[in-house]
């Protein structure tokens, strides 16, 4: 009977520890991941980098991943150098800083792009417009001087947009701004452009499976290794960095977001953000808090963003159909187009109500 | 034949006792109570700098080597950008994240802190 009480009293004992041991085991040691069969790893690589004022991220799947997001930075670096009005000596500093003085020579690629960004604000009809940098620096964002100007200031400064003011000589390839006034800001295309150039450089270098963020523009190239596709959180653009209205998935595509919750400031209960319409010179209240544009370009889903949230609530939600998108308003509304309906999976714990 | 006596002895009782409450204690141990799984990688400059597991980490604060700037705050196995000597506080803004993929990031300091699962590799 002794022998029995102490047979089984040791067996309960290495049955706890066994039990504790295995539970300890499992919380806090990893399991090691399976050798990879080919050169896609199973493991993504992931880069991580501020460039164009944002963080950029980008995750893939392949083996030569790291060399080939390195190059992609270097590019955006170049863009930034190139193309950002805030960098001195960029061709576009160049041209704003000529303005009623000179024209300016500039590259193939500044000149081409720069004709492209025309089109876009002539498709629009003016209400995407490449030439607002003086009213943007009138409500000077993100700087210590940020303030909600006068509607004279604001009427005095809209006096220097309008894109049809810009002077092009394709002979030369020289850009002159007539207005000394005048200012350059490509924000609004930009990061979409850049997402374009990502890509062509994963296909080039055979990367197949890759997602990058840019903050505002993402481009989902996939599907990964494992057949799954790229998921992203669609913002709540009241809540957090972290809270979403649902998740997107999708195995290719880019991605251009626009919303009120990006760069912004409070005053007097008010909410003044940057996305600004060039009609009012003041940031567009039309209904709309944000919204996700898919499409098969980056640039275009960009400029698409941009333009459709001016355009306001009405418009998006008549249009619906017309484009892909997902619309959130200052209801706590939520309208996504037909074709990205089993794409999108809406959180029913968002507090937002599914159009 | 007379039948064998099946109560315990004294000493037989302290001893289950004692296996039982080592038992009980060692159960206890392993078991640190409910865990996340999630550690957080803080970078600067695109380099991970600190990786703090959620799990074991106490509430408080978390200060890195040389730097004045940026400090982080734990709590409840959640993490945060705190203290931050930035112009625009955009990275105190997002608030403590809490599940895998949440993530904050201090543009002007050059900062970012993200959730991963224990063990998963992200970073060849």
């Amino acid at each position: 009977m002794k022998k029995n009480v102490i047979i089984i009293l040791i067996s309960i004992l290495l049955i706890v520890v066994a039990l504790g041991g295995g539970y300890y085991l499992i919380q806090n040691v990893p399991l090691r991941p399976a050798p990879a069969s080919s050169t896609i790893q199973l493991e993504p690589v992931e880069s991580s980098d501020f460039v164009m004022d944002v963080l950029v991220t980008q995750k893939g799947y392949d083996e030569n991943c790291k060399e080939t997001f390195a190059g992609v930075i270097a590019t955006f670096q170049e863009l930034e150098g190139r193309l950002s009005r805030y960098v001195a000596g960029s061709e576009i500093s160049q041209i704003n800083d000529a303005a009623g003085l000179n024209s300016v020579s500039v590259s193939e690629e500044t000149y081409n792009l720069l004709k492209q960004a025309v089109a876009l604000c002539e498709e629009s009809g003016g209400v995407f417009d490449i030439t607002m940098g003086a009213v943007i620096d009138l409500w000077g964002f993100g700087t210590d001087t940020q303030r909600v100007p006068s509607d004279e200031e604001i009427a005095s400064a809209l006096e220097h947009t309008g894109y049809q003011k810009i002077v092009f000589d394709d002979e030369n390839r020289t850009v002159k701004l007539p207005d000394p006034f005048m200012r350059i800001d490509l924000g609004g295309i930009v990061k979409g452009y850049a997402t374009d150039l990502a890509d062509a450089a994963y296909t080039e270098a055979g990367l197949s499976s890759v997602l990058l963020s840019t903050n505002s523009s993402i481009l989902m190239k996939g599907p990964k290794p494992d057949g799954e596709s790229f998921t992203i959180g669609v913002r709540d653009p009241r809540g957090s960095v972290n809270d979403y209205v649902g998740t997107l998935t999708i195995d290719n595509a880019f991605i251009g977001t626009s919303g009120d919750y990006e760069r912004y400031f409070e005053m007097n209960g008010k909410r003044y953000h940057h996305i600004f319409d060039p009609a009012t010179g003041k940031p567009a209240q039309n209904g709309l808090t944000g919204i996700t544009v898919v499409h098969t370009n980056g640039m275009q889903a960009d400029y698409l963003s941009t333009y459709l949230f001016i355009m306001g609530k009405d418009y998006v939600v008549e249009h619906l159909n017309d484009y892909e998108i997902i619309a959130v308003d200052d209801e706590k509304n939520v309208y996504v187009s037909d074709k990205l309906k089993d794409k999108f999976s809406f959180d029913q714990t968002s507090g937002y109500t599914l159009n | 034949m007379a039948e064998r006596k099946s109560t315990l002895h004294r000493w037989e009782l302290i001893a289950l006792a004692a296996v039982a409450a080592v038992a009980v204690a060692v159960f206890l141990l392993m078991r640190r109570g409910p865990g996340t799984n999630l550690e957080a990688r803080i970078y600067h400059s695109g380099e991970l700098v600190k990786t703090v597991d959620l799990d074991r980490v106490p509430d408080g604060e978390i200060d890195l080597p040389g730097e004045q700037k940026v400090h982080f705050e734990v709590k409840d196995h959640q993490i945060r950008f705190a203290r931050v000597d930035c112009p625009d506080k955009i990275c105190e803004q997002a608030g403590f994240l809490k599940k895998e993929g949440d993530i904050a990031v201090c543009m002007p300091n050059q900062y970012h802190v993200k959730l991963y699962s224990k063990g998963q590799g992200a970073n060849g």
